[in-house]
């Protein structure tokens, strides 16, 4: 057996098979290398920057940040019903399991490009209910603008609110900050772009990049 | 027209199919036209402006409006609101199963209220999305408030996919309603074809379906941003 080669009869670690079925699940039908890698590192960087949590604690912490896993996503629940063996055997499901051990070894390069979030093809046909579109995205590349949609910049004031010492009633104070979107775009590979939150909205906000 | 010429007319136009079902591009306008539907346009405020205050986490909408004639100021705020300085946080709603509760971004989430009718208390309800993926746009959180200005109000938190609070209706017996949707499969092809739309009310603390349904067919397989009813596909068929 070639160096690096999976042991047939090596078990799959849960957190590595359930990030590969993400992997799997959430990419389109092409099977592209660097969608389905961006996917397994976006999820991971996502981990990472949330104090290291595992796949399966992102997962319990924060079940609405991908719905391939509550058992809707037909791709998903093919990748999870696989055994090892079959995961060997199958080109795209061995791709999404290969990029779900190097995402979660953060051994680059990282397709998403350091992204923590992604959307696919709803980001076109619901353009315009998109919660990123409601919420304000502006592209970090216009090269990301791979569905031809026009860029949506939504500009907040955040004013801190304080109590006024002479009523005892909460007035506006000082300006906390101000942003122009939430979303920027950090990559995009097939049908799926990668987003990140704008650092202007984290600190007008005092928001966590991965909340 | 006599009677008997307007069901004549009437049986002709089904009979030829030229009762076309109607298609939506979105759920808002499909939901505002179910009969009974309590809400229609969310509370107006400020865009664009936030505020915040030190020691709390992230930023907070603040709106003023009148419910039961009484002027309220609402927050709508990550992971609770507060009515008149009463927090609701809602981690706290009473949920059906594998519903998860998330935050929200409040600056996109609309509130709507609706007036007390008959013996049914005023409404405050809630909604926005939290920060998914993929097909993560299809999942609202909604939180519905009964009698909001009450001495206990009920906190609901309700079906997030493919649903809103436009999506609540009153029946004609009074009580309310609300979908939880599933996809509806093509077996042989695996994809998804249309949704059910399956209503459950809220009674004695318990969640309880109505046995009212709608089917809605996606206009494409995998795409369910285009639909009609597929009972009016059934009635405008040759």
């Amino acid at each position: 057996m070639a160096k690096g080669e999976r042991s047939m009869s090596d078990t799959i670690d849960k957190n590595v098979r359930l990030l590969a079925a993400v992997a799997y699940g959430e990419a389109s039908t092409a099977n592209d290398p660097q969608e389905i890698g961006g996917i397994a590192f976006a999820v991971a960087n996502r981990c990472r920057a949330w104090g290291n949590k595992t796949v399966s604690e992102l997962r319990a912490f924060d079940s609405n940040y991908s719905y391939a896993w509550n058992g809707s996503n037909a791709r998903f629940n093919k990748f999870m019903r696989t055994s090892d063996a079959g995961i060997a055997f199958d080109p795209a499901m061995k791709l999404a399991l290969d990029w779900s051990e190097k995402a979660i070894a953060n051994s680059g390069p990282d397709p998403s490009s350091g992204g923590y979030w992604w959307d696919g093809l709803d980001f076109k046909s619901n353009y315009a209910n998109h919660p990123k579109v409601r919420d304000g995205f502006k592209w970090g590349d216009a090269a990301h603008n791979i569905f031809d949609v026009p860029e949506k910049r939504r500009n907040v004031i955040v004013r801190w609110q304080v109590k006024n010492r002479k009523t005892g009633k909460i007035v506006d104070g000082a300006e906390r900050g101000r942003y122009d979107s939430v979303w920027v775009s950090t990559a995009t590979h097939g049908s799926t772009i990668f987003w990140l939150h704008n650092p202007d909205y984290l600190k007008a906000t005092g928001g966590k990049a991965y909340r | 027209m006599r009677l008997a010429t307007m069901l004549a007319v009437a049986l002709a136009a089904v009979s030829t199919g030229a009762y076309a079902a109607q298609t939506f591009d979105g759920y808002d306008a499909f939901y505002t036209a179910q009969a009974g539907a309590v809400f229609s346009e969310p509370v107006k405020h400020e865009a664009g402006i936030l505020h915040s205050q030190p020691g709390e986490e992230g930023a907070y909408t603040d709106l003023h409006a009148t419910v039961a004639g009484t002027a309220t100021r609402i927050q709508v705020a990550p992971n609770h609101i507060t009515i008149n300085g009463r927090a609701y946080k809602f981690a706290r709603a009473i949920t059906l199963p594998n519903e998860p509760v998330g935050n929200i971004y409040p600056a996109s989430a609309n509130v709507f209220i609706a007036t007390s009718v008959g013996n049914r208390p005023p409404l405050l309800c809630v909604e926005g999305h939290g920060s998914g993926s993929g097909e993560a746009d299809r999942y609202q959180q909604i939180f519905l408030l009964v009698d909001p200005l009450g001495r206990r109000p009920t906190f609901l938190h309700l079906p997030a996919l493919l649903s809103s609070c436009r999506a609540i209706v009153a029946t004609k017996d009074g009580q309310l309603a609300f979908p939880k949707n599933s996809y509806l499969f093509d077996e042989a092809q695996g994809t998804r074809t249309g949704l059910l739309v399956s209503y459950f009310t809220f009674e004695r603390g318990h969640f309880t379906p109505t046995n009212n349904e709608i089917r809605l067919r996606f206009a494409s397989p995998e795409n369910p941003f285009k639909f009609s009813r597929q009972d009016e596909l059934r009635r405008s068929a040759p």
